[in-house]
């Protein structure tokens, strides 16, 4: 492919030749905009423009559908009200394989960083031993925690009984329904004594 | 599992939260993992919802695309925050907050297309200038000053005897100024292109080579020669041929361009890319790409591999080039006319290497790259494989990719917010982008799921204000 040499017209950057903005360290005096006169003079060179070096963001350069356009971004890490959903499946629990479980509470322990609203949701799996075939239940609560916005830790109980085999706690909290911090979750429940399924 | 009563449990889920297992059935894996979990952060042992994603400072007046940002400290030490989009480079504004509609200004447009739109700028600052390539036959570079002397000056006038010569130094009548000579120009040319000017030149009087004996008679006092941003990879000065090139690095106080696309000596100046070639500067001058004026620079091709080059990352003094199905460790070992060496660590077909291109990223003492079999992390201790349980999953996001995946490592989010992490940015279907988020100091894997749009270039720190 047949490319000419590259020819580069002069422009001076916008902004001219304004001392830099703050502390930046320029010490040298500004020029006059537009090329130099005669002789030229080489000891009076500004920098373009600039800024005073602090609070490095991480940027994220992103293509905002919406509004297609080209935008900077960044994480705000102020705020952890995130604007997408947010789902955690805890990990499915053989508490006894072959064995109905009735789990009968929820146990949170959260960290307040604002009022948040989530879906706190247990599921099994229901075997009938007669037709073979296996059903899924679900119990799941609305609930809303914090609000004091005060970084204490502070705990939830939801009271929700499910039964069958492999419970599985999923806690989903949708988009911009609050920050939420959890430190800790935990299932109680019982072995069914009926015995083998 | 507690028992008190009769069959009674407790299932306790704490921290350390360790991201996503794919490895076993969802019933299978240890209770510190999940198999299924979007847009968590695992930091201090806390699952946070993860930092909300905003628009920060809007984008470039054309809304053109970002291939990539960077900030350096120019001669005067004062600090530019850069954006590299496809029509030029432009810099942030100090104001920018106060004067909502011009918060980037434009310091140069790229007099041709990019042949390659939407390829990420490999940026490398060095020596208090930026540096960059984007995939056409230039290396770019600008120094924040308001006229850059790099570039040289331009004297308009005659050749009226002799040919001037690369490098020899011109002396002007009378004055007394003196220079070193940019390019060369022979008999009835009508400039003469210098670099650095020592002593306070005039309009009139004649310089004269003082190898070549050539005389230039000027009509006008030396103007700065071309505009900020300079195009800086002139690999022969003779025939004035450029190179630029996809990846971009620095080793040994040398810029070291990869997977190049040069100029060749043809009517036309046509282009050529060269996927296995690697070309680096002078020792210390990153202006001076010919070996015929400098030794040290030159360049050196991998032909004796099958595969071709997708990315270069340097750990410590060592140099690491990354081709398709290998590895190349590239050594500084003198300033001379032969000053690297290049040890292949897989040099067969089916070697470790990165596949994706713009996969490699790096912090300090560690890199991090996407294989075909895994994902790695490469220090000064060796390779590690990261990938861990998630990685089916991660595989499976990346061969769903509608483009090219883009990584980014980072020390932190903001100051004051220190995180390690390891960012593989995929665009899907839909105009969504699937994060994978490797968070080193909990050696887990999160991904965060982006609804609103595609991320287009790497994410950096760089200061706003």
């Amino acid at each position: 492919m047949a490319r000419p040499v590259q020819q580069f017209r002069q422009i001076l950057p916008e902004g001219g030749t304004r001392p830099p903005v703050g502390g930046g360290g320029g010490s040298k005096p500004a020029t006059p905009s537009g090329p130099p006169r005669g002789a030229v003079s080489l000891s009076t060179i500004t920098s373009t423009g600039g800024l005073l070096g602090s609070l490095g963001v991480l940027l994220v350069p992103f293509f905002l559908n919406s509004i297609n356009r080209n935008v900077f971004a960044i994480y705000d890490i102020t705020n952890f009200n995130t604007e997408e959903d947010c789902v955690y499946n805890f990990k499915m629990e053989d508490v006894k394989p072959g064995y109905d479980i009735d789990v009968h509470l929820v146990y949170l322990q959260y960290r307040d960083i604002g009022k948040v609203s989530i879906n706190v949701a247990i599921s099994t799996m229901q075997f009938n031993r007669n037709t073979g075939k296996s059903t899924p239940q679900m119990k799941q609560r609305n609930i809303t925690i914090g609000g004091n916005n005060d970084n204490v830790i502070y705990s939830y109980f939801v009271d929700m009984k499910v039964t069958g085999e492999r419970p599985q706690l999923v806690i989903t909290r949708k988009a911009n329904k609050g920050s939420l911090c959890l430190i800790t979750a935990k299932l109680v429940g019982n072995i069914e004594s009926g015995g083998q399924l | 599992m507690a028992g008190q009563d009769t069959g009674y449990f407790e299932l306790i889920y704490e921290p350390p939260w360790k991201g996503i297992d794919v490895s076993l059935p969802e019933n299978k894996i240890d209770r510190k993992y999940t198999p299924f979990a979007t847009n968590w952060m695992p930091r201090a042992g806390e699952l946070r919802s993860r930092p909300k994603l905003g628009q920060f400072i809007p984008g470039l007046p054309d809304n053109s695309e970002v291939l990539g940002h960077s900030s350096f400290s120019d001669a005067n030490n004062v600090v530019h925050t850069v954006a590299i989009s496809q029509t030029g480079l432009w810099q942030l504004n100090s104001n920018w907050r106060k004067y909502p509609g011009s918060e980037w200004s434009k310091v140069e447009n790229f007099a041709t297309p990019n042949s390659f739109p939407g390829t990420p700028a490999s940026i490398q600052v060095f020596l208090n200038q930026v540096y960059f390539v984007i995939g056409d036959t230039n290396l770019y570079s600008w120094d924040g000053l308001t006229l850059n002397s790099a570039g040289g000056y331009v004297i308009v006038g005659l050749v009226t005897s002799g040919n001037f010569v690369v490098g020899e130094t011109v002396t002007q009548a009378t004055t007394g100024a003196t220079a070193p000579v940019k390019v060369a120009a022979n008999l009835g040319a009508n400039k003469l292109q210098v670099g650095t000017i020592t002593g306070t030149p005039d309009n009139s009087h004649s310089w004269t080579g003082g190898t070549s004996g050539a005389i230039f008679k000027p009509t006008a006092a030396p103007t700065v020669n071309v505009a900020p941003l300079q195009s800086i990879a002139l690999y022969d000065t003779t025939n004035i041929l450029y190179a630029g090139g996809f990846f971009l690095g620095e080793l040994n106080a040398q810029l070291i361009m990869l997977y190049t696309i040069e100029q060749q000596n043809l009517t036309g100046k046509p282009t050529t890319i060269f996927p296995q070639r690697i070309r680096w500067s002078a020792s210390g001058l990153p202006n001076v790409w010919d070996p015929t004026v400098n030794t040290s620079a030159g360049f050196n091709d991998e032909i004796d591999v099958p595969d071709v080059i997708t990315g270069f990352l340097t750990i410590g003094r060592n140099g690491f080039v990354f081709r398709t199905n290998g590895i190349t460790e590239m050594t500084s070992i003198s300033t001379g006319v032969l000053p690297f060496d290049f040890n292949h660590l897989w040099a067969s077909d089916r070697g470790i290497g990165n596949v994706y291109p713009y996969s490699i990223a790096g912090y300090g003492p560690v890199g991090f790259f996407i294989s075909s079999d895994d994902i790695y992390e490469l220090s000064l201790g060796g390779f590690k494989k990261i990938g861990g349980p998630a990685r089916n999953l991660i595989f499976t996001d990346l061969a769903a990719s509608i483009s090219i995946p883009i990584a980014s490592a980072f020390p932190a989010f903001t100051i004051g917010f220190p995180y390690l992490t390891y960012k593989i940015a995929i665009p899907m279907a839909g105009g969504i982008t699937k994060n994978w988020c490797y968070f080193v100091e909990d050696d887990s894997w999160f991904p965060w799921i982006v609804n609103s749009g595609l991320e287009t270039s790497r994410c950096r720190i760089a200061p706003t204000l």
